[in-house]
């Protein structure tokens, strides 16, 4: 019950943000040179679309109330046309999130578990060596530009080896159902997943490494050893418990910086996600689905903050609800 | 008695008073919290007075607002008679020659980043006190006043390359380089070893032999506000219990909470046979939401209804001695013994 | 230079990590300011020798215009360098400025910019850059701003909370309350303490710049007329299969040049708080060794602990602090005994070396501990027995300790009922659920706690609760045996008061054997039947209670008891010492007090003194002990 009343006051808290993000764009699209109507309807639109769309927006109209125009049209879910295809930008969005999610869910989630547990057992010898080696390792790992990790991945094993597929998300003849096709998508993510994870996992490795480490030193964990609970014991019930709490945290404030790995990866992978979506965009200037993109992620990011807000609550009693 | 140098009149300090209004509308605001409520202390040139009482009960809040790193919520600060509560720019600055701080924690005390004559030398460059060419001269001076030796070296020194007592000396220095009339010193030993304690606390009653620096001296132990002061004010929740020459409250406590205060200090010259306890109903107290009638009533071992309803009165003890009790003539005869 | 930016320095170049990354970025730098001087290949200059792998004329070989890709690497180097300070220094400055204003002066302006500063961090700030970019066009100077603009906010809650804590700063504090203007305050205190968090910070948003100018280019947004990194990727990946190293040169590059920065800022940082490196951990495995052959059975007279020639050495860097030096004591069953001593005189040391709980860093150089008889350490190594140490078997059911401060020894986000109940059942698999409940209930109520707080987190309870219930959880499997480390510091005086009468009572009730570490000769007092003081590592002096405070037989006993003011007494000036110089006590060859005795004279300098039996239990080791044995301390007392 007060997790839900905070739950309402955490998600009060996010209009101001989201109007906040909306602005930025507005203003964007106003200080940007060229006409704004082009901008919104795409370059080389024609005339008759091109009055639509200034009808629609309120183009004529003082600023203020252009602005209330362009988030009525918003609120509506209208983010305008494609100016490519001509089909709205909502739809073509909606269309890619699948592939996104099914990418960036897969790294994420392999990549976080990974680098939690990698970084929980170098913690349990902090100074060593090897913890040495692999914290160098890690910061290395997160240098790495993704698209060219991504790209000499498939050098080695697409190119040169020949082991696997290297664009795209499904073979061109492949089966389009069951356990074949799964496969078929399995094997071509491989490549995509192995480039984005490993980034990420630099990321986790040190965040749970400085986590647990700092969590081991706590003075309740020498409380913990000396009742007698077993080493086992105090690192998952002690230790990884309360390391969890920065963890999170930081996982829901990074995923914007993760999208962004996504759409590069996406990008060198031909994956038919939104980054994909987003770099055709780019080079055809269609404007409306970059601006789309850009919402979309934006209130990804926010709903993401929210949820990890609720999630630290739920774990951490000192949270005042 | 002389007139007072520096007076706090009935100050009262809430903090928090005015949360925002998005936190109020979803009942998410702090409480206020109710630093100081009716606090009046008088400082006599020369002399010291001690403020003693728990964490939170005010005493460094007096302490910041008699320097003017606070105004207080209501109430008058006099120096040398004159209202000084709401000074700035050049008078304040003026006033802050006159009236100065020693703090708590030694440790912190010098910025890591200067030397310890930098340091010193930064409130005299800072009043314009004394011309460049004589600054090293005044800081080697003083350096020797808080026997610190040799001072050339000293001067040189890092902060990071000295003990507590020695930066603790070293924070006397500064304070008492520009020659305030009035040093406020919150708790300057009790982040210290026992015995660098008490070298540093016969340091600062050797200054004012010397000098006739005037003191308010701020601690939680009554056996350290004895040693060094002539007067002792017992803080509880912001408000002063019980003001009296040291000697004389501290033998004939009008007020229960002082009496509990000097019943529980461990004296190592108490008696082999454990000394009585009286187990306390309440526990330690909250600032926000004061008690109705004797604020002490829910830890006093004394109260009676009539606590519970009516503030208690200031009863003068005679001797310049009050206390804030309803039975202030009773405790201070029989002690904690009255019958209930 | 202040001796802790040395360090600073010093331990940055001298890690390997930081010393590599610095060389790195040295050549880097050099590579891009010389590049114009190198005699190189003009790196937009096409020939007709397209594609050629790496060879003795292309050391990196050529792309699909012929040009030199050797030469288009290190021109690369100085876009990458441009946006990296660019962006950094521009999102430092305003960020820091932003940030100073927020945290100094509070209020609502920090209210009003802290919020901007939380919603700038939830923008996906690349797909914001990329949106700028490709609104207003491609070219440096708008990426690097575009940077700067999105990440400003980092920098920014950075300085906030530098400030904020600076703020509270005594130096900070006690410079305002000597006059000081806050102009003044923020260019002399607080910028030159705040900043270096903010330096170290810059390195690795140097290297956010450079990979998001690089992921620009290579989505076709980067700038058009320069040689970027990015940019030959976006080239190289079209020619991938033809000419690999077209995109193998310039990400090699861009690799190297941002670990080296993210290194750097990662070495600087252990440089400065160097305990990052090496805290917490699990506790190493120590050799373990086999009981001695035929120990005595225990009798009613063995005492509980008995502890012989203990040394506990920390290893911190190439230091070696022997911070338990030569510890001897015995406690017979149901004593009391008190540790005093000054802070880092090795009092916690000498209980985490009883309870086996001490941190990776120490040793155990020498000792024996018996519990009942039964030796738990012998020279220094634990004694384990069918596979199995034998402390794991005293733990919390016979041995059991309160530790200094309640609100870190318990777990913050368990319950105080829940952490009784699983020590509990760990020890005491079988025990029902109800059972359990009753036991807990019935230890709350022996320490008054009411069982209505039960279910409270260690924060929501005050500070005497807390305390209160971290006795609790001490003795709910019904130890013999406690140790207690500062129980009471940090409490209010009448709570301390309380509670040191709380353990005092259950001890008799109990009949439980107490160890009371504290620094307060007071507290020790009242508590316990014999007084051990400690100095440097070592018990200088152990006496019964009432003998060592009327008779003590050494001078550091003496001015300790000469130090505390007395609320009661007569009026008199106290003694004092001065500061205990441990390096100096750690290297005399005498007497380690020699330093600051009141009493040396050569023999201490020259001579370690022995431990003299004054009779009754009292040792002191002072060559002198006997003479100042017989007169007594406080001059009051021997006439009274
Ligand atoms: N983990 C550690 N690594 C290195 N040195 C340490 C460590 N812990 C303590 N020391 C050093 O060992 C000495 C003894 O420390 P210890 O904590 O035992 O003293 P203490 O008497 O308990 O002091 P306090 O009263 O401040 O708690 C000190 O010089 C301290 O700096
Ligand atoms: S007024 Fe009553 S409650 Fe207050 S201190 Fe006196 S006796 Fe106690
Ligand atoms: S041996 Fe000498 S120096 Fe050491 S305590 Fe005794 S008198 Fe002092
Ligand atoms: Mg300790």
């Amino acid at each position: 019950m007060r997790l839900l009343r905070y739950f309402l006051f955490r998600l009060l808290q996010m209009f101001p943000i989201a109007l906040f993000i909306v602005v930025i764009n507005f203003a964007l699209i106003h200080m940007a040179p060229g006409d704004v109507s082009i901008l919104l309807a795409g370059e080389g639109a024609d005339p008759q679309y091109m009055e639509e769309v200034r009808q629609r927006y309120g183009l004529d109209l003082p600023l203020y109330q252009q602005l209330g125009a362009y988030i009525g049209q918003l609120l509506q879910g209208d983010l305008g046309l494609s100016f490519r295809t001509r089909e709205p930008v909502i739809g073509i969005i909606a269309e890619r999130i699948p592939a996104t999610l099914l990418l960036a869910g897969t790294a994420l989630v392999l990549a976080s578990v990974l680098g939690v547990i990698i970084g929980a057992v170098m913690a349990r010898r902090p100074g060593s060596a090897m913890d040495t080696a692999v914290t160098t390792l890690s910061i290395s790992l997160f240098s790495i530009p993704v698209f060219w990790l991504g790209l000499m991945l498939i050098l080695l094993f697409a190119v040169t080896l020949r082991w696997l597929p290297s664009s795209g998300m499904v073979s061109i003849a492949g089966p389009r159902e069951g356990i074949g096709y799964i496969l078929d998508v399995a094997m071509h993510m491989i490549l995509p997943v192995l480039s984005l994870s490993a980034i990420w996992l630099g990321q986790y490795v040190r965040l749970s490494r400085a986590s647990v480490s700092e969590t081991l030193a706590e003075p309740y964990v020498t409380t913990a050893r000396a009742i007698g609970f077993p080493e086992r014991r105090v690192m998952s019930r002690f230790a990884l418990r309360n390391a969890m709490l920065p963890i999170v945290t930081v996982l829901g404030l990074e995923l914007g910086l993760l999208l962004s790995g996504a759409v590069l990866t996406e990008t060198v992978f031909s994956w038919p996600g939104l980054g994909r979506l987003i770099y055709e965009a780019i080079l055809s200037r269609d404007t409306p689905v970059i601006m789309g993109a850009f919402l979309i992620m934006s209130f990804t990011v926010m709903l993401a903050a929210l949820l990890t807000d609720l999630l630290y609550a739920a774990l951490d009693p000192r949270v005042r609800l | 008695m002389t007139d007072p140098i520096l007076t706090l009149d009935t100050l009262r300090m809430v903090y928090n008073a005015d949360p925002g209004i998005l936190a109020r509308l979803t009942g998410r605001a702090d409480p206020p919290v109710i630093a100081a409520d009716d606090v009046t202390l008088h400082l006599h040139p020369g002399k010291t007075l001690a403020v003693v009482g728990e964490s939170g009960s005010g005493k460094t809040t007096a302490g910041r607002i008699a320097t003017l790193q606070e105004r207080p919520t209501s109430g008058r600060v006099l120096f040398e008679g004159k209202d000084v509560t709401d000074l700035t720019g050049t008078a304040l600055k003026a006033f802050r020659a006159k009236v100065q701080m020693i703090f708590q924690n030694p440790y912190d005390a010098l910025n890591p980043r200067l030397t310890i004559g930098q340091s010193l030398a930064e409130p005299l460059t800072l009043h314009g006190l004394v011309p460049k060419s004589e600054l090293r001269t005044a800081v080697l001076e003083m350096l020797e006043a808080v026997e610190l030796r040799p001072a050339a070296q000293f001067a040189d020194a890092f902060p990071s390359e000295l003990s507590g007592g020695q930066l603790q000396r070293i924070a006397i220095a500064r304070a008492l380089i520009i020659k305030p009339r009035v040093v406020i010193a919150d708790e300057p030993v009790s982040m210290l070893d026992v015995s660098i304690r008490s070298g540093v606390m016969n340091l600062m009653r050797g200054l004012q032999r010397n000098t006739g620096v005037t003191y308010l001296y701020i601690t939680h132990d009554l056996s350290v506000a004895r040693y060094m002061a002539d007067r002792i004010a017992v803080m509880y929740l912001g408000a002063v219990l019980e003001e009296g020459p040291a000697e004389a409250l501290i033998s004939g406590a009008g007020h229960p909470y002082t009496r509990l205060l000097i019943q529980a200090a461990p004296d190592h010259r108490a008696s082999e046979v454990k000394r009585q306890r009286i187990r306390l109903p309440g526990d330690a107290a909250s600032q926000s939401g004061l008690p109705t009638g004797c604020r002490f009533h829910p830890r006093c071992p004394l109260a009676q209804d009539v606590c519970r309803t009516k503030v208690p009165p200031r009863v003068d003890l005679g001797t310049g001695q009050t206390a804030a009790c309803h039975f202030a003539e009773e405790v201070r005869q029989d002690g904690l013994a009255i019958p209930a | 230079m202040t001796p802790g930016l040395a360090k600073t320095v010093r331990g940055t170049l001298r890690s390997l990590p930081g010393a590599l990354s610095l060389t790195v970025l040295a050549v880097i730098v050099a590579a891009a300011l010389l590049a114009p001087v190198l005699g190189l290949p003009d790196p937009a200059e096409m020939a007709f020798d397209l594609y050629q792998s790496p060879n003795a004329d292309h050391w990196l070989g050529t792309d699909n215009f012929g040009r030199d890709i050797f030469a288009r690497v290190v021109w690369g180097a100085r876009v990458a360098l441009v946006v990296a300070i660019g962006a950094a220094l521009l999102s430092i400055l305003i960020g820091s400025v932003l940030g100073a204003v927020a945290g100094y002066f509070g209020g609502w302006i920090d209210g009003l910019l802290s919020r901007v500063f939380d919603i700038f961090l939830l923008i996906p700030t690349f797909f914001l850059i990329l949106l700028i970019v490709a609104l207003f066009g491609a070219s440096l100077p708008l990426t690097i701003v575009a940077i700067a603009l999105t990440t400003w906010p980092r920098s920014a809650r950075l300085m906030r909370s530098q400030v904020l804590t600076l703020k509270s700063r005594v130096y900070v504090q006690a410079a305002l309350a000597a006059g000081a203007s806050h102009w003044w305050v923020i260019v002399r205190h607080v910028i030159p303490n705040g900043i270096a968090p903010i330096i170290t910070d810059g390195t690795i948003l140097m290297g956010m710049a450079i990979l998001t100018e690089a992921g620009l280019s290579f989505l076709g947004l980067g700038d058009q007329n320069l040689v970027s990194w990015g940019g030959m990727i976006f080239e190289g990946q079209r020619h991938l299969r033809l000419a690999p190293w077209m995109s193998i040169a310039p990400g090699v590059a861009l690799l190297l040049l941002v670990a080296s920065l993210n290194l750097l800022g990662d070495s600087i940082n252990f440089a400065m708080n160097p305990q990052l490196r090496t805290r917490g951990g699990a506790p190493k495995a120590r050799t373990r060794v086999a009981p001695p052959a035929n120990e005595p059975e225990p009798t009613a007279e063995t005492p509980i602990l008995e502890v012989e020639d203990l040394r506990l050495v920390y290893t911190a860097g190439d230091r070696k602090i022997a911070a338990v030096d030569g510890v001897s004591f015995s406690l017979p069953r149901g004593g009391a005994l008190g540790i005093v001593g000054e802070s880092g005189c090795g009092k916690s040391s000498l209980g985490s070396a009883l309870l086996q709980t001490m941190p990776n860093n120490a040793e155990l150089t020498s000792g024996t501990i018996r519990y009942d008889g039964k030796a738990i350490v012998l020279n220094g190594k634990p004694v384990a027995e069918k596979g199995r140490s034998r402390i794991d078997a005293l733990r919390w059911t016979r041995m059991a300790t309160i530790f200094q401060s309640a609100m870190n020894a318990l777990n913050p986000v368990t319950t105080v009922r829940r952490q009784m109940m699983d020590a509990l059942r760990l020890h005491k698999p079988g025990i029902g659920k109800e059972e359990a409940a009753a036991r807990i209930g019935e230890v709350f109520d022996m320490i008054g706690i009411p069982r209505s707080r039960m279910n409270a987190y260690p924060h929501q309870l005050s500070g005497g609760m807390r305390q209160r219930a971290m006795i609790a959880l001490s003795l709910i499997l019904e130890p013999e045996l406690v140790i207690a480390d500062e129980p009471t510091t940090a409490l209010d005086m009448l709570i301390q008061d309380q509670i040191l009468g709380e353990i005092a009572d259950l001890r008799e009730r109990l009949n439980l054997s107490l160890i009371l570490v504290s620094h307060d000769m007071g507290a020790v007092a009242e508590s316990c039947e014999t007084v051990a003081v400690m100095y440097a590592g070592r018990i200088v002096e152990i006496a019964p209670t009432r003998r060592i405070f009327d008779r003590p037989a050494h001078p550091y006993t003496r001015t300790l008891i000469g130090a505390l003011p007395s609320l009661t007494g007569p009026l008199e000036d106290l003694a004092s010492l001065p500061a205990t110089d441990t390096e100096a006590a750690a290297s005399a060859t005498g007497c380690r007090f020699a330093h600051a005795c009141p009493a040396a004279t050569d023999l201490c300098r020259a001579q370690v003194p022995p431990a003299v039996d004054l009779g009754d239990g009292h040792v002191s080791e002072c060559h002198y002990a006997e003479d100042f044995a017989a007169e007594a301390a406080d001059p009051q007392e021997a006439r009274a």
